[in-house]
């Protein structure tokens, strides 16, 4: 009895090994098929795509007739979406039968799957399709955190700033997405949103103060002065440290009253805070900036350090002289950090 | 004379009455012996079968969650903008750490190489392990590297380093020239060096695709809690490299090479690939990983007192941060590639797989006390087991087994015919896992054009369980009895010169 089980195991298994063997022969033979017709209609539309680039024929329309022309049309509307953008996109997408595509997001977006919901929100997005954005507002509400990503995504690239304060009241709600996340996000939106940054550093939560601080300094807003000085007050070190990058980005812009609060931080007690003003310090060529860099030259973190001794070399000359200084000077790391510094601009 | 032949006789008697009980009792103990043996064997043999019938079962539940995680890795790729990624000004920066000791023939083509993958902000750190050969002399050369005297925070303690040097030409390239002290300790002093809070190891024989640091980042930037993600690796040999990177992917043409392949999708593609989506992955191979910096440092950095430094550092990992009952994830990613060369000679290759066990071993027993432990979850439940039954004395029980039955047909307990369609089974299921391992990278990956590849792949799936399985189990079990803790040392790997783009290539 126990040996027909085991003859009966060993028949199935062989069965199942031949089957496997036959079926990725054949699929292979067959993706190799495939792959030399794909090169063909490849190459034909890769010539009508560079026509509607550089604007030769704008009265063509490319309407793919095969199951082979649209999937082939739709590898090559996704690869060169990556390498376009602007009005070549846009000449491009315009001039493209999307119907084919569009019968196929739309039954990804109903079904039950969220795998086809993700695909299906992407190519929105990707093809432009403004019809179905009603769809992705109400998916915003959704609880999948990727899904949220893609929706907030294709809706920014359909759309631009239209929605991004709708965007950025939920995906800041609860901290759904990372920080990196959500900058990504308002990094896609081409429009002026200081009025909506604004909003959000006076109504939002903590969470997205800090985002909206860091890229209201990030696209050189003039409001984003009047919130550094106010976060560079607060006692959470990361409104703090967003002041901070905020500035950064926005640099010396001559305000002494400004530059006099971001001063005070020196003192402050978290490394983190101390390491972002000497970065930030790299970009205010002044001589009290480099009083205070020649300060954090001996701070206990080492962190600090490394940044201040940067931030001198970027000061120029001043700098180096403050350097060369330094590498007579008692505290060790304080002077091989200098030597090396001065090394380093040496060599490079 | 009389009473002496009295006595003689007396003593005649005595001896041969003796000698037959020691033959009767000799008789006796040898039939007990017998007895005892084939109890014994009866019950070892119905251990292996519940043995290989556990093993098959757990290679079959690992197939089918790999078959989940590539269906989601497919589904995954098909809404994420790798080129997005790379143009974000947030994807987070790298510090390429690659060790080297004795790579003079191959570490241009890979540094150059590294210093064109395509990522936002790295920096490539080399690490010059005290080689004899000219490795240090023909970076400084080829990249025109000056000496500097760079301050650095030693959280993990190195042999000392000899020289750090800063390339004129790459401002993210440097390289630390040190005294030898393994490539655990060469790892260590690349994650002093480094400057990003992520970093990757990469061996510096190893070739990886342009875009596979962005593939085996991604799961740091969808989610936060990562700590760990880990790679594809496969054989690079007989393929053809142009400037450090794939031209075209080709099958080994020696055996041993090809073996190996199959053997290194198998254990990619189902073992990593399964364990991965439990969150019990306990190795993420030494050619390909990424890690948070921060993570490795409070780990105490790779452990130099073993051989697979690359196990131990993951288990490390793992039983920290299940102790301090902190969430984080270490993932595999069955999509980025890296491209490594692989023994083509006997000798080389049954080193190569003696020290791989005996780190396996290393690992699971300097973290016995996560066996069976309901305190680290998942890893000490399952996967922890798993690496000490199934790959740690697997290939003991399997020469046992092999001993067991000839001594089991020769005491008549199995018939050739049982023993026959056991091994038949057991080398069939052999074949449909390798078999399916091949059939889900045609189909997720298809890294090798032409229908002969596939062939030839499926044809050694077969050919590899007559000789290299058992010779590989041999080694496994040479290495098992002649483990000795702290015995640590860079593999012997010769290396061999990329083979140069030619021209005839289609």
């Amino acid at each position: 009895m126990f040996m027909r089980y085991v003859l009966l195991a060993l028949i199935s298994i062989v069965i199942i090994d031949l089957l496997i063997f036959s079926f990725l022969l054949i699929k292979k033979v067959a993706k190799n098929v495939v792959k030399k017709r794909k090169v063909k209609i490849k190459n034909k539309y890769d010539e009508l795509f560079l026509h509607l680039i550089m604007e030769t024929d704008q009265s063509m329309t490319i309407k793919p007739k095969t199951h082979m022309e649209k999937k082939v049309l739709h590898e090559l509307v996704l690869h060169y979406n990556t390498v376009l953008s602007g009005d070549a996109k846009k000449r491009l997408l315009d001039h493209i039968d999307k119907s084919f595509i569009a019968v196929r997001i739309n039954r990804y977006l109903r079904s039950k799957s969220v795998w086809k919901n993700k695909i299906g929100t992407f190519l929105v997005g990707e093809y432009e399709l403004n019809d179905m954005l009603p769809v992705l507002l109400k998916q915003l509400k959704t609880s999948d955190y990727e899904l949220l990503f893609v929706t907030a995504r294709s809706i920014i690239v359909v759309s631009n700033d239209q929605y991004i304060k709708d965007i950025l009241q939920v995906v800041t709600k609860r901290e759904k997405m990372t920080k990196q996340n959500v900058l990504t996000l308002i990094d896609l939106v081409e429009a002026d949103i200081e009025a909506i940054l604004d909003e959000a550093m006076m109504e939002g939560n903590g969470f997205l103060k800090m985002i909206a601080l860091e890229e209201l300094g990030k696209r050189n807003y003039i409001k984003s002065i009047h919130w550094i000085k106010h976060m560079l007050t607060q006692p959470e070190k990361e409104f703090r440290i967003a002041a901070l990058k905020a500035s950064y980005s926005i640099g010396d812009i001559g305000d002494e009253s400004y530059l006099q609060g971001m001063y005070l931080l020196q003192t402050d007690p978290e490394w983190e805070v101390r390491a972002f003003l000497a970065k930030f310090l790299m970009k205010v060529k002044r001589d009290s900036a480099i009083d205070i860099l020649t300060n954090l030259m001996s701070d206990s973190n080492w962190y600090v350090r490394h940044n201040a001794s940067n931030a001198l070399l970027a000061q120029g000359e001043k700098g180096k002289l403050v350097l060369m200084d330094l590498l007579n000077s008692e505290d060790a790391f304080a002077r091989d950090t200098a030597h090396a510094v001065l090394q380093r601009d040496i060599l490079l | 004379m009389r009473s002496r032949e009295i006595q003689l006789t007396l003593f005649y008697k005595e001896t041969y009455c003796y000698r037959g009980k020691m033959i009767i009792w000799g008789v006796n103990r040898m039939s007990t012996f017998i007895e005892y043996m084939t109890i014994f064997i009866n019950k070892f043999n119905w251990f292996i079968l519940y043995y290989v019938l556990l093993i098959n079962t757990i290679y079959f539940i690992l197939f089918l969650v790999s078959i989940r995680s590539l269906y989601i890795d497919r589904q995954k790729n098909k809404y994420w903008s790798y080129e997005g990624m790379i143009a974000s000004n947030y994807t987070p920066p790298l510090s390429i750490i690659v060790p080297c000791y004795n790579e003079e023939k191959t570490i241009i083509d890979n540094i150059q190489a590294l210093l064109s993958l395509e990522y936002g902000e790295f920096e490539l750190v080399i690490i010059n392990d005290g080689s004899k050969d000219q490795t240090i002399e023909k970076i400084i050369d080829q990249f025109d590297m000056k000496k500097i005297e760079m301050p650095y925070r030693k959280k993990i303690d190195t042999k000392e380093i000899k020289g750090i040097y800063l390339s004129s030409r790459y401002k993210n390239m440097l390289v630390v020239d040190k005294e030898n002290g393994g490539k655990a300790d060469a790892l260590n002093a690349g994650v002093n060096i480094a400057n990003y809070p992520i970093i990757t190891a990469i061996d510096a024989d190893s070739i990886i695709e342009r875009d596979s640091l962005t593939k085996v980042i991604r799961p740091f930037v969808e989610d936060p809690t990562v700590i760990v993600s880990g790679g594809v690796v496969r054989p690079v040999n007989d393929s053809v490299v142009d400037k450090g990177f794939i031209e075209t992917a080709r099958l080994p043409k020696k055996n041993l090479a090809r073996f190996q392949t199959v053997e290194y999708l198998r254990a990619f593609l189902f073992g990593r690939l399964g364990w991965g989506s439990i969150n019990a992955l306990m190795i993420i191979s030494g050619a390909f990983g990424v890690f948070r910096k921060s993570v490795v440092i409070d780990a105490g950095g790779y452990t130099e007192n073993t051989i697979g430094e690359d196990m131990e550092l993951v288990v490390k990992i793992h039983e920290q941060m299940r102790r301090n009952k902190r969430r984080y994830k270490i993932v595999f990613v069955p999509d980025p590639v890296c491209w490594t060369q692989v023994p083509e000679k006997l000798q080389i290759l049954k080193s190569q797989r003696k020290r791989w066990h005996k780190g396996l071993m290393d690992s699971v027993l300097n973290h016995k006390k996560m066996l069976f432990n309901p305190r680290y979850g998942v890893v000490g439940l399952l996967a922890m087991p798993y690496y000490l039954f199934v790959e740690m004395i697997g290939a003991p029980i399997e020469i046992i087994g092999y001993i067991s039955f000839f001594i089991s047909f020769w005491l008549g307990l199995v018939s050739l015919e049982f023993f026959l369609v056991f091994l038949s089974v057991s080398i069939l299921y052999g074949i449909f896992l390798s078999m399916s391992a091949i059939l889900l990278d045609e189909y997720n990956f298809s890294k090798y054009t032409k229908l002969s590849e596939y062939f030839l792949l499926m044809l050694y799936s077969v050919l590899e369980n007559f000789g290299y399985r058992q010779l590989n189990a041999w080694w496994r079990f040479t290495a098992f009895l002649g483990y000795r803790r702290k015995n640590k040392q860079w593999g012997e790997m010769t290396r061999q010169e990329f083979q140069p783009l030619k021209k005839n290539v289609k």
